[in-house]
């Protein structure tokens, strides 16, 4: 009999345009939401792709005005944060829109924060004091080079590291256009690292069916797309799934808490300096066999998610895990063998032993913020770097 | 600041033409409708006297408003909603979704599905004027198009068919 569980929470206030046209209705919903004059941010590689264009288009005909800042670069700092916020109040700005993927993000959020108040408000943030304002309308419209937080409540610029649910934007827009043809290497990491969030939430033990549902999403279009977008990449609609996936990764992973893949792949990533979901798709099956071989934590239905419901229901229940962890390994060759310079294992990106000794140790000091047991972290890791897919 | 502009968002004039164009012609193929096919007769009977609709463009039109007069005639009322009472608007969001919906590209059921509508008004008003926009596009357009833009074709007898098209192209068109 299915059942809620006894207690549990889910949070999404964000507002989702998907589809065909969707981008033509942002003048209408920045009227919903009180704005008039809103401020677009982007980087200078998507402005070049002529998105300026494509946005200054779907405001046609709606008599506003549009601020557009194509200067985001990939890791803004407080100074821009400083400009932004004359930019913003001088030219009488009332909403932001942001263009892209992390850095476009972080910045969105961090100067949400300051036009909504004060600047001292992110300090003030940071130092883990609730936000209690409102604040102005935050717009997202998201790419294929995603840093797995875009849709969350957490944002980091330079040394702030900032987490409220009031940073999670209010609207989302997914239009083909906007979804542009990345590189192949930026599309499968983004992919696996929506995976790595998916394979997490279903295995959290605080999930619950909302999670769960956001996570079947996510998994159904991630593994029913990848590979045709990766082979085809002009195919709009898998890239608008992927763009989708995200999104409910991302929200499933916000409601729950970050998983340990995830926050090694972001760690291990940063230093050196590649993309988390590369890292987190060389991570996830050593992390899946050792839930597996822990046993009570690893679900019946998991393939269920991974595999779809018809190649789940003419598997047996035990085997469930198995074959999930079967087809994640397959597609991850299969990424492999479609992406130039995919690494094989942790080891070709340059980690060594006595690195990986660091990452266990240090723990929270090297990004990983959650607590996990160092002998399982130690596990992955070995794993990890001794096998090559 | 570098990288920083700002744009006054532009005008589509075509678009907009095109779709000034099908609402006076949908909302004078309304009222000939209400004149020669019996189910858009009663579904405007089923309205209260003098209810008149609106169907427009966010944000600055075009608009169409069609409306019963005193007699319980339904007559097109123009585009100027000044001086009207409105008891139900509708509203496409936008130009581009207006030109999907008037290239018979989606059905007001699958735009409204879509989102791309708003409604204020009551909801049974708002469904009845559906029903009879799905009746006006299978009389104004071929088959072939039709079927696109309605929920549902309906299986109507030919002759009759023809000869309702025939007098509501000539009421649109002509004013007959």
């Amino acid at each position: 009999m299915s059942q809620p569980q006894s207690a549990y929470a889910f949070y999404s206030p964000t507002k989702v345009l998907s589809g065909n046209k969707a981008l033509e209705n942002l003048p209408v919903e920045l009227d919903g939401m009180n704005a008039v004059k809103p401020l677009i941010l982007t980087t200078p590689g998507l402005s070049a792709r002529g998105m300026e264009k494509i946005m200054a288009a779907a405001f046609g005909d709606s008599n506003l005005t549009i601020g557009i800042f194509a200067g985001v670069p990939p890791q803004p700092d407080l100074r821009l944060i400083r400009e932004l916020y004359g930019l913003y109040r001088d030219n009488g700005y009332d909403a932001i829109i942001a263009l892209g993927g992390g850095p476009v993000m972080d910045t969105a959020k961090t100067l949400n924060i300051a036009v909504s108040g004060r600047p001292e408000d992110l300090e003030r943030l940071a130092d883990r004091d609730p936000l209690t304002k409102k604040l102005r309308p935050l717009a997202a419209i998201p790419t294929l080079d995603l840093s797995g937080y875009e849709m969350t409540r957490y944002a980091a610029l330079g040394p702030l590291s900032l987490n409220s649910p009031a940073l999670i934007p209010d609207l989302m827009i997914i239009d083909s256009r906007t979804v542009p043809e990345e590189e192949h290497k930026t599309m499968a990491a983004t992919a696996l690292m929506s995976m790595t969030q998916v394979v997490e939430a279903c295995l959290h033990p605080a999930r619950n069916l909302l999670t769960d549902a956001y996570a079947y999403g996510a998994a159904r279009f991630i593994m029913e797309n990848i590979l045709n977008v990766l082979r085809h990449p002009s195919d709009r609609k898998g890239r608008l799934a992927l763009a989708n996936a995200a999104f409910f990764a991302q929200t499933s992973f916000d409601n729950l808490a970050p998983g340990m893949v995830f926050e090694l792949g972001v760690a291990i990533a940063r230093s050196c300096q590649t993309k988390p979901g590369l890292v987190m798709g060389l991570l996830l099956p050593h992390f899946l066999l050792l839930e597996m071989r822990k046993g009570a934590s690893t679900r019946k239905d998991l393939y269920l998610f991974i595999g779809g419901p018809e190649a789940f229901a003419g598997t047996m229940a035990a085997a469930s895990p198995r074959k999930a962890l079967d087809r994640i390994v397959e597609t991850l060759l299969e990424l492999q063998s479609l992406v130039p310079d995919f690494p094989r294992s942790i080891r070709d990106l340059g980690i060594k032993k006595e690195d990986m000794e660091g990452l266990v140790a240090q723990g929270p000091a090297a990004g990983v913020r959650g607590e996990y047991d160092p002998q399982d972290i130690r596990n992955i890791l070995e794993k990890a770097w001794e096998t090559r897919f | 600041m570098n990288n920083y502009k700002e744009i006054k968002s532009g005008t589509k004039p075509l678009k907009q033409a095109y779709v000034a164009l099908m609402l006076w012609f949908v909302g004078r193929a309304i009222e000939a409708a209400a004149r020669v096919d019996g189910v858009v007769k009663a579904e405007f009977d089923g309205l209260s006297p003098g209810f008149t609709f609106s169907l427009g463009v966010m944000p600055q039109g075009p608009t169409m408003i069609v409306g019963k007069d005193a007699q319980g005639l339904v007559k097109y009322r123009g585009w100027n909603r000044e001086g009207q009472k409105i008891d139900l608007q509708m509203k496409i969001k936008n130009l581009e979704g207006a030109v999907l919906m008037f290239t018979f590209q989606e059905s007001t059921a699958l735009a409204t599905a879509r989102n791309r509508l708003i409604v204020d008004g009551e909801v049974p008003a708002a469904c009845a004027i559906v029903r009879v926009l799905d009746i006006v596009e299978v009389y104004l357009l071929p088959k072939l198009i039709a079927k696109l833009a309605v929920k549902r074709y309906p299986d109507w007898p030919c002759g009759e068919k023809i000869l309702n098209r025939i007098r509501i192209y000539a009421g649109a068109v002509l004013g007959l």
